[in-house]
Order: C-alpha cells, then sequence, then structure tokens
C-alpha cells in the first residue's frame, strides 16, 4: 500500500472578502509526481505556503507524514524541500555559500553535500560567483539546490522552470525525475509549461479560482483528452454545412475563421475525408490530433484567459 | 535555534555597514573625547558622559534595522520558517544577533571617547569601579531595549526600506529628541530612551529592572505581531 505524506482536509484561506483557497482537499502519495495546474491567481502558490508555514489557513487543517498536531507538523517540515515563487537566496554570499548556510540551518553534518549539489544543478564551474550576479535560469537551478540539502522526501516546487531555457528545461526534468525514481522524492510542482509538466507527471490536481476542480491520474489524463479531427480550410461555413449533413450527429468546435475541430467520427477519419473531397471542398489541413494537456485544462476552466 | 544564531551570525560578520557603522562612531567618539573634555577631569567622568549618552543610538538602530530587514528584502526569512522553525525562535536568533550587534557599537562609542581623552590627556585608573561596571551593564541592557523596538519595527513592516525609515524616525524621536520636552519626568528617566544618568544604584536597578521588562514586552508584541502573519 502507498504511504499518504500530506493530506489536505477543506483548507481555506480567506483574506477579507476575497477567497484565495476554498476548502482544498488533497492527497499526495509517495513517490508520486504531481503536478500542480491553475491559472494566476488561481491559488497554487497559497496552498504552497500553506503546506510550507509561510501562510496560516483561515479553517481546514492537513497531516504531513502521517502527523497532524502544529508542533509535529512544524518538525516535519525537515523533510520537505522547496521553492516558493521565487528562490530565496542571498544575493551577496556566492552560490556556495547560500548552499552552506542552508546546510547549517538544516543542521546536516555532511560537508560535501553543497559542492555535490552545485554539480548536480550544473553550477559547479560558478560555485564561488555572488547569486547577484546569476542569470534567472542560475537562480532557479541554486534555489533547486537549496531545496535539496536537506534530502527532502517531498519535493515543492512553484513554478521551477520560469526563466529556464529549453535546454535546462529538459536536464531539470531529468533531473527531477532521477530524484523521484533514484531517491523516492515526491514530487509536488505547479507549473504554466502544461506541456513540459505532461512528461513528467504522474498525477494532476487542477485549481481554478480557489476551488479544486480535478485530481486525476496520468492514464486518466490521456483517457480524458479526446481525439478530434482538425480541419482547417477557407470554406469553412459550407465545410460545417456538409458535416453538419453528411455526419450522424456531429461533434465539432468552430476554433477560428478557418479552424474547427471535429471530436466525433474520429475513428472514421478515412470517411469524412471523403465527404469533405466528395463535396469540393480544399482542406489546408486533415489531421487527427490528441488534446494536450494544456487543451484539456482550457477546456475545464473555459477558456485561455490567463494561462 | 543554535542552527539558527550560527546563520545569523555568519550574516552579521559579512554586514559591511557594521564596519562602516563601527569606523564611523569611532572617529565621533574619539574626536568628541578628545576635544569635548578638559583637562584633569578623570576618565571616570568621561565614562559617565559617554556611557549615557543617546545622540548617536540612531546609527547602531539603523544598522541592526538595515540587517534584519534584508531577510525580507530577499525573501530568506522563508528558509528557516519552511524548514519548521518556529516564529519565535526566528525572532529571537533576530533579536539576540541585533543586540549584539547594537552593543558592539555603543561600547565603541563608549570606548573611543575614553581613548580619545586619554590620548590627548593620559590615562588614568579612575574609570574601573564596582559602581561603573554596573551602569554599563545596566547602559546594556538599556540599549538591548532599545534594539527590541527595531526589531518589532522590521518584523511589523515585513520590509527592508520601510523598516530603515520607521527605525530612523523612532530613534530620531525616542533618544534625541523626547529628552527636549520629558527631561527630569521619573519615568522618561527610567525608560529606556534615556539611558541611567548616574551610578546611583537605586536608580540603576529601578532602570534595569525597567529595561528588562520592556525587552520582554517589545518582544512579546513583535511575537503576537508575526506569530499567524503571511509571509510575502
Amino acid at each position: 500500500m502507498e504511504n499518504i505524506i500530506l493530506q489536505t482536509n477543506g483548507l481555506s484561506v480567506k483574506y477579507g472578502s476575497f477567497t484565495a483557497l476554498d476548502n482544498v482537499s488533497i492527497c499526495l502519495k509517495e513517490k508520486h509526481i504531481y503536478g500542480f495546474i491553475g491559472e494566476n491567481g488561481a491559488g497554487k502558490t497559497t496552498l504552497m505556503k500553506v503546506l510550507t508555514g509561510l501562510i496560516y489557513p483561515t479553517s481546514g487543517d492537513f497531516s504531513l507524514f502521517g502527523k497532524n498536531d502544529e508542533k509535529d507538523i512544524m518538525k516535519m517540515r525537515r523533510r520537505i524541500g522547496s521553492t516558493i515563487e521565487a528562490p530565496t537566496l542571498y544575493p551577496n554570499y556566492t552560490a556556495y555559500q547560500n548552499l552552506e548556510l542552508q546546510r547549517v540551518l538544516i543542521g546536516n553534518p555532511d560537508k560535501g553535500v553543497c559542492d555535490r549539489l552545485l554539480e548536480l544543478v550544473g553550477l559547479k564551474d560558478v560555485r564561488s560567483k555572488k547569486v547577484k550576479k546569476f542569470s534567472m535560469g542560475m537562480k532557479q537551478r541554486l534555489g533547486i539546490a537549496l531545496a535539496l540539502v536537506g534530502k527532502p522526501e517531498l519535493l515543492i516546487l512553484d513554478e521551477p522552470i520560469n526563466g529556464l531555457d529549453p535546454k535546462n528545461i529538459s536536464e531539470l526534468r531529468v533531473l527531477l525525475k532521477r530524484l523521484n525514481e533514484e531517491n523516492d522524492v515526491t514530487l509536488f510542482i505547479s507549473s504554466h509549461i502544461l506541456n513540459e509538466l505532461y512528461l513528467l507527471a504522474t498525477d494532476y490536481y487542477i485549481i481554478h479560482r480557489g476551488r479544486m476542480i480535478e485530481s486525476l491520474t496520468h492514464d486518466e489524463l490521456d483517457a480524458k483528452c479526446r481525439q478530434y479531427i482538425k480541419i482547417k480550410t477557407a470554406e469553412l461555413p459550407r465545410c460545417i454545412t456538409v458535416i453538419e449533413n453528411g455526419l450522424d450527429e456531429p461533434e465539432y468546435k468552430v476554433i477560428d475563421d478557418e479552424t474547427m475541430q471535429l471530436f466525433s467520427h474520429t475513428d472514421k477519419a478515412e470517411a469524412v475525408a471523403k465527404l469533405l473531397m466528395e463535396n469540393m471542398i480544399v482542406t489546408r489541413e486533415f489531421s487527427v490530433t490528441e488534446q494536450s494537456l494544456e487543451e484539456y485544462f482550457l477546456r475545464l476552466t473555459g477558456g485561455a484567459e490567463n494561462v | 535555534m543554535f542552527e539558527q544564531l550560527k546563520l545569523e551570525r555568519f550574516k552579521a560578520a559579512r554586514f559591511y555597514m557594521i564596519y562602516i557603522a563601527i569606523a564611523l562612531i569611532a572617529a565621533a567618539g574619539g574626536s568628541y573625547g578628545y576635544l569635548k573634555f578638559p583637562e584633569g577631569l578623570g576618565l571616570g567622568k568621561v565614562f559617565a558622559d559617554a556611557v549615557c549618552d543617546t545622540s548617536l543610538l540612531f546609527v547602531p538602530a539603523t544598522v541592526t534595522a538595515w540587517l534584519l530587514g534584508n531577510d525580507f528584502l530577499y525573501r530568506t526569512i522563508h528558509n528557516p520558517i519552511k524548514l519548521g522553525s518556529s516564529r519565535a525562535s526566528v525572532i529571537m536568533a533576530k533579536a539576540l544577533t541585533a543586540f549584539a550587534v547594537s552593543l558592539m557599537i555603543h561600547l565603541t562609542d563608549i570606548t573611543a571617547t575614553i581613548v580619545g581623552y586619554g590620548l590627548r590627556y593620559g590615562f588614568d585608573s579612575s574609570l574601573f569601579t564596582t559602581g561603573n561596571l554596573l551602569w554599563l551593564l545596566v547602559v546594556m541592557v538599556q540599549v538591548c531595549a532599545i534594539t527590541s523596538f527595531v526589531v518589532l519595527i522590521v518584523f511589523a513592516a515585513k520590509n527592508a526600506l520601510a523598516g530603515i525609515a520607521l527605525t530612523v524616525v523612532f530613534t530620531f524621536i525616542t533618544c534625541n529628541i523626547l529628552r527636549n520636552f520629558l527631561d527630569g519626568k521619573t519615568a522618561f528617566k527610567l525608560s529606556c530612551f534615556s539611558l541611567a544618568q548616574t551610578n546611583d544604584v537605586s536608580t540603576l536597578v529601578l532602570s534595569g529592572i525597567f529595561a528588562a521588562i520592556t525587552i520582554a514586552v517589545v518582544l512579546g508584541l513583535t511575537q503576537l505581531v508575526f506569530r499567524k502573519a503571511e509571509i510575502k
């Protein structure tokens, strides 16, 4: 049986009349990688701040590694590594000094851990460089190293790939997967780059306007991400008429003046193509596509705004 | 708590403003001791003048506000809290560091004044009395009491710049302006804002007790303000 390492029960955070988190319940199991998805202001960072002790919830509670007493939770936080919003680094100290300070704070007696982590995140060559001279990507990587100093069992990362270039993103993905597979670290990651999250996560939580609206596994997401036929043509109104008259109960969505998505009849794509050809409709694009995580998220939350 | 103190010591040791403040205070105190006092006064009297001088206390207050505020500026205040340290221990570690920094700067002021005088008129042993030692100890507690207000201001402001600005205004009012209006009033005389003016034992004991209570109340208030506060 999988161990539950974090469970929240009806967590709410209110600021006056504004509800940042509304009755949020999640359950994180050991060794999983959770993708945490939501628009800006949906409550992702607020939840992460509650879990790391930076905010107190207005109501609700949570247990961490099976402990739900406040004092025990504080002790259990030593088993969590996190970066919330942006890495919390001392700009006037070097990369090594930042890690060393964290090591002292944690009370980790392993003095070699800082150099090993700098090597792990590819910053060994700049160990003596002051953090204020670092690029955003380097700071993000150092922030992840900082979160790893205490050999955490749960890693909470808020937008960890912000500011990283594609090479760094790919390297970070490999690193996080390695931590999960080799060190059994459970990951709880929020990101706006949903396609990248899709490559990493085993489970997803989707939050919208402070409410948790969906939780699903990677397999469930794949099952729910519907296939569709993408049709792009200059004669879209006529194409729609042909499809409505020629197919049984077609389910479609118009994307723009030239594009539509046909969600039904995906297993009969050849028949649809033949129907369009018989009606002399010239298509610029005709392909069977699957919804991405991003498209699924947009469908669920009802729009592309703020994503 | 011990780990946090080690961290705070590391940060304080690398905070260059402390060294600049010490150099400035040493220069000011030294010049004051060298130029202000007449010959034949004796080091005991010079000490009596320097130990209770509040006019430069805004310097250690500002430096400590800056040092403490940096953790809010860089958001590094997150680090101990995310690792499960209690907010009370965070406040205590920072308060103890702030006390040490303030005392170091104030002691530099006293020492520089004495050395300034001694260099011009010679050194004597009138300084070394039990009464002066007690006086110095009480003043040290009073300086810590003033510094505890700085801790409260910074934790309430949760912002380095606002903390520094409020501290400067607060210390100017309490340590420099207030005495023009309240000088001679018993409550003010015993408060930390008027560092003990004589080495009379009863005054020193009362001032010391008053300062210790002030520290406890102000740090208690800081805990109350910061206990459930959201950390940005």
